[in-house]
This record gives C-alpha cells, structure tokens and sequence, in this order.
C-alpha cells in the first residue's frame, strides 16, 4: 500500500514536470536567448554540420582558448572553407567503401573551431613559431588561416585537410588505439620536441614534405611528426591523405634506402590499423581523396 | 549572577539582530544592473552618430628612450646593431574608425593599412565583471594579434561617456602600457576625411629624408639638437624598424659620420599616431620630469611645432 502511494506521487511528480508551456527567460536574466540567426553560413552550418552532431563556432569567445595570439576568421571564406572540409573529409569518411554513411556520426569532434591567423607557439627561446594543433583533446577540431584559404588554390586546400586530418586522426586513436610501442619500434631516431627546439629563423614550413630540410630525410612524414609516437601516427595519415600515392613516392624517393624502409613500414602499419580497426582501405580512401581534390579544383 | 548577565546579553545582541530593515547597497539585483549597463554601453557606441575614432597604442615602452641625459655608448648599447629586441620599441599608434549597430554588427577600416571603404564584421558586448567590448569576427583590428604588434581585440570598459571611451585590455596591469581611447566622430564629418589627412601626414612624416627633433627653452635657447635619426620606413619594410612599428628615435651623436669613434650617443624616443593636426606621440618625447611633448601639429611643409611649459619642440627636415 504505500510503495503504490509512493509510485502514484512519484508519477504525478513526473507529469507535473512534463508542462507544455514554453518557458522564456526571466526579462532581467543575464543568460541570453539563443537568437536563431538566419544568416547564409548558419544555414550551411545547419544543412551540412548539424546532422553529423557537429556544431561550427566562427565568431569569437574570448573564453575558448588562452592562445594570445588567435583571433577570428573573417567571414568572407568560411563558405568556401566549409564546403571543402564537407566534400573532402564528411563525405570522403561516409562513402558506402570507406567508413559508410554513419562513420562520422560514431566518431566526431562535437564543434569546429575556425580562427583567421596561424597556430601561434611560443617555443622555449622565446619566439614565435607555428604548429598544426595544440596538444589536447580532440573533441574540438581547432582550424587556423582560415582568412589565408583559397578555394581555388590547391595548397590552401592541402594546408587546410592536413589540420583536418591531423585532428581527425587524433579522435580516431583515442577511439581505438594502436600499438604505441610497436610503431615507436619502426624508427631509427628518437623522438625530440623539435617545435621547442627550431629556431623562428630556420623553422621549416611545416606543411612541406619535400622541403630540403624535410623531416623525410630521418624517417619521418612531417617534422611534427618527430615529436612523439602520437604526432608521427597522425601525421603519417594527416600527409597521406592530403597526397596523392605520386607525391608520396616522391617523397621517398628522395629519402636514404633507411629512411624510406621506415616510411614505407609507417604506412603498412597505418593501413593494417584501419583494416583491422575501422574496416577501412587506407589506400582507397587516399586515392579517392586524391581524385576528390582533383575534382574540387575544377 | 554572571549566567542571568550573559543570557540578558545574549537577548538584548539577538533582538537587535532581527531589525527588519534590508541593507541595500543598490537599487537594483545584479543582473538589471549589469543589463542597464549593456544596454546603456550599446546605446552610446550605435546612437545617434555611430562612427567613432579608436586610437590604439598596443605596447607603450614608457622608460625607453626617456632620459636624455644617458649616454647610451657607457651603457655599451650598440643601437644600431643590438635590436635584437626590437619589440622593446613597442607598437603603435593606429586609429580605427568604426561604425557600431544595435544588432551588433559593425563597419571598420583603419590607418594602419589606410583602406578605402570599411568593412563588415560584428561585435558583442560580453558580462564578466563588468560588460567588456569584444570583436567577434575578423576585421582589420585582429591584425594586432597573431605573430606581431602584441594587441587584443578583447577590451574591458574603464570608463564611458557620450563622446568618449576609455579602454584596457586584461594584458597589463600597469594602465600606461597601453592605450585605448574612442572619441566620438564629429557631427557632419565623415570618416573618409580624418584617413586622407593621416594619409597625407603618414606620407611626408615617414618620409622626410633626415627628419631632426631641436627643443629650445623659454630663453629660446636650444637645449637639444638632434643629428642621427632611427625610425619606421614607409617604403622600406625589411629596415631597422619595420614601416607597421611607428615609432622613432632622435639621436645626438658626437660625430655622425664616424660611428667607430662615437664617446656619446643620447636619444629621445617616442611612438606616434597620426591626427588631424599632425602627430601625436606617445609615451612622448621627454625632455625631462616636467617637459614631455606629445601634440605636434603641423606648421608647415615638413615642420611639425609643440610647446610645453615655455619650452618648444620642432621636428624639421634638415637637408644636409
């Protein structure tokens, strides 16, 4: 008898609760209404982003972040920008031979960030140098020179998928990890926080792969990649699916007989990890990326 | 005895405790007032003539170049060649011209490239302790951040009238490392006008060839001469100072044409802006405590005049 009089509260308590009324804010809340902004690139964020959960911040929060140096897009690329990161990583990932239609549902970032300049650091001399991201979590992707981008110029593009994928990579391995020491075991030369150590004069452009300064030389697909075996997984998939196999053959055959064993056994690790953990062909899903880029640049 | 004492005191402190009165320090609960205050904030920067001039010096180096007594070549300070940190110097000044809407969009252009026409952006107005001033998207402002010019677009509301605002940034404590004013644009006067005049003074200020700094005193005598100049270069971005830095050096050197055997270098430095009336410098050229010139206006073809306490200051293209 009373656990029914206790259930009967407890359930009227419930639909009590369940008011159709819609609640506006107290007029003197300093909690604003959320004012629904019809603007052009609301609407693609909406049409595009909203259905994989993801939300895309353009306008500056002086709370996001404590990188002095970041400030934000200007909102003449942000279309442009957008309608690249869709066709070249969303809809790349969701093809039906590649991750499938909801491969980006199960594993996204929740927000996009775009920020106008460069991934500013100040390394321990003192001066300013660029990174691709900050250390962290993945649950944000940071995107910088977003007022850099050209739709049209296939290095921005390249520029801006290799932050894309870099982040990307990061949730991915968070998702399912890889064997840290057996692919630390590939290399020759050991890790080094080469970021802390480049000086501004000689800080290589960090987006170049065959620069003459190339971190290919010592086995590694970028010069991030040599900071630790996170960085050198991500970056190994950051670099080849923002290359074409031809450019990445260039690459090696620029490298020393070892250090292109190395690269080589990088990239067989990386496809091995997705079959095995996501089902996915890495070398399809670079050459389609490949000829998608192709295809954008039309 | 003592107990009935305590327990009377202890009745009598309670009772007066219970006053009904509440303590009101302000009228209003928090959030109307820091609504009122928005709302008072965004009703002067939009209504009724919105476009205002912002003067931004990002980094003032107050103690740089100040005394003009020090002999910089006892200190062993090679000036020409150890710039190594050449963001002692400091960075300013810039002037933005910007027209605020109620919805929180904005116009802007700035001197620091001179743009022709303004461009759109947005602003917010955020609470923290108080409402601050934030530019949510990218405009020419943003370009003080990144990699040079150490500046914020991010500004905390020191102080706001009708006509003039005055503004900090959370970087400094110490106010006067900075410098952030608005001031309303006159009635009837367009934008377009005060950036042709910066322009124009831009053009022949950072241009004169041997630009000279002589401040004579109430007697009229002349106390200080320079002969040796260190600057930004309009034309030549890869110089010493490079053209965005705005800032100057007057020097004094014993021989100016054999800088090995120089025995005294003295100098008096600034940052500038441009106004209507010619340049303003600031933290200004310091003579000494109580003479500093910051106003120079514009007398003339390559001659900008200041006065302070019966001293006067002339910047002067000297033709050798």
């Amino acid at each position: 008898m009373k656990r029914n009089t206790i259930l009967v509260i407890v359930f009227f308590l419930l639909f009590a609760g369940c008011g159709d009324r819609d609640m506006a804010l107290d007029e003197n809340s300093v909690i604003r209404d959320v004012v629904e902004n019809n603007s052009f690139i609301n609407k693609y964020i909406n049409d595009n982003f909203t259905p994989y959960n993801i939300v895309v911040r353009y306008k500056w929060d002086v709370n996001s972040t404590d990188n002095a140096y970041l400030y934000p897009p200007q909102e003449k690329n942000i279309i442009g920008l957008l309608k690249t990161i869709k066709s070249l990583w969303l809809d790349v990932y969701s093809r039906p031979k590649i991750g499938g239609e909801d491969f980006i549902r199960k594993v996204a970032p929740r927000e996009i960030y775009l920020y106008g300049g460069k991934n500013i650091y100040k390394n321990n001399r003192g001066e300013l140098v660029e990174i691709i991201a900050p250390s962290g979590g993945a649950i944000v992707m940071p995107i910088y020179r977003v007022d850099d981008f050209d739709v049209n110029n296939k290095e921005a593009i390249r520029i801006l998928m290799r932050m894309v994928h870099h982040n990307y990579a990061k949730l991915l391995i968070e998702a399912k990890p890889f064997d840290r020491q057996a692919f630390s075991n590939l290399n020759q030369y050991v890790y080094k926080r080469w970021e802390e150590e480049a000086t501004s004069a000689y800080h290589p452009n960090i987006y170049d792969i065959t620069s003459s300064n190339g971190a290919y030389r010592y086995g590694y697909y970028s010069h991030a990649a040599q900071s630790n075996v996170e960085q050198d997984f991500i970056e190994t998939l950051s670099v080849i699916l923002t290359h074409s196999r031809s450019e990445v053959d260039e690459m090696l055959a620029k490298s020393s007989l070892n250090a292109r064993k190395i690269l080589i056994a990088k990239s067989n690790f990386l496809v091995d990890y997705f079959k095995k953990n996501w089902d996915i062909n890495l070398l399809r899903m670079q050459s389609v990326s490949s000829i998608e880029t192709q295809k954008f640049l039309r | 005895m003592i107990r009935r004492f305590f327990l009377y005191m202890i009745i009598l402190f309670a009772s007066i405790s219970c006053r009904d009165e509440q303590l009101m320090i302000f009228e209003e609960n928090p959030s109307t007032r820091i609504l009122k205050r928005e709302e008072m904030v965004r009703n002067i920067l939009s209504y009724p003539d919105n476009t205002w001039k912002m003067i931004y010096f990002p980094k003032i180096n107050k103690n740089l170049y100040s005394d003009i007594n020090l002999n910089m070549i006892n200190l062993e300070q090679d000036i020409f060649l150890n710039l190594r940190n050449k963001e002692d110097f400091g960075y300013g000044g810039y002037t933005f011209f910007i027209s605020f809407y109620k919805d929180g969009t904005l116009k802007m252009a700035s001197d620091l490239h001179f743009n022709e026409e303004m461009t759109s952006g947005s602003y917010d107005l955020i609470h923290n302790t108080d409402v601050s001033l934030s530019f949510t998207s990218g405009n020419i402002i943003h370009k003080l951040k990144g990699s040079r010019f150490e500046g914020r677009a991010d500004f905390i509301i020191d102080s706001i009238s009708d006509d003039k605002i005055v503004l900090r940034t959370s970087k400094y404590t110490d106010t006067t490392n900075e410098f952030i004013v608005l001031h309303r644009i006159e009635k009837g006067k367009s934008w377009k006008s005060y950036m042709n005049a910066y322009k124009k003074t831009r053009e022949e200020f950072e241009n004169m060839r041997e630009p000279y700094l002589i401040i004579k005193n109430a007697e009229g005598d002349t106390v200080f001469r320079s002969n040796e100049f260190l600057r930004n270069q309009v034309h030549n971005p890869t110089g010493l100072l490079d053209s965005y830095r705005r800032y100057i050096l007057f020097l004094k050197v014993d021989d100016p044409t054999n800088f090995v055997k120089v025995t005294y270098l003295h100098g008096i430095g600034s940052g500038f802006s441009y106004n209507e009336n010619g340049i303003n410098f600031k933290p200004g050229l310091k003579y000494n405590n109580e003479i500093l010139f910051d106003d120079f206006n514009r007398i003339g073809e390559k001659r900008y005049h200041a006065e302070k306490n019966g001293f006067t200051a002339d910047i002067i293209e000297i033709k050798k």
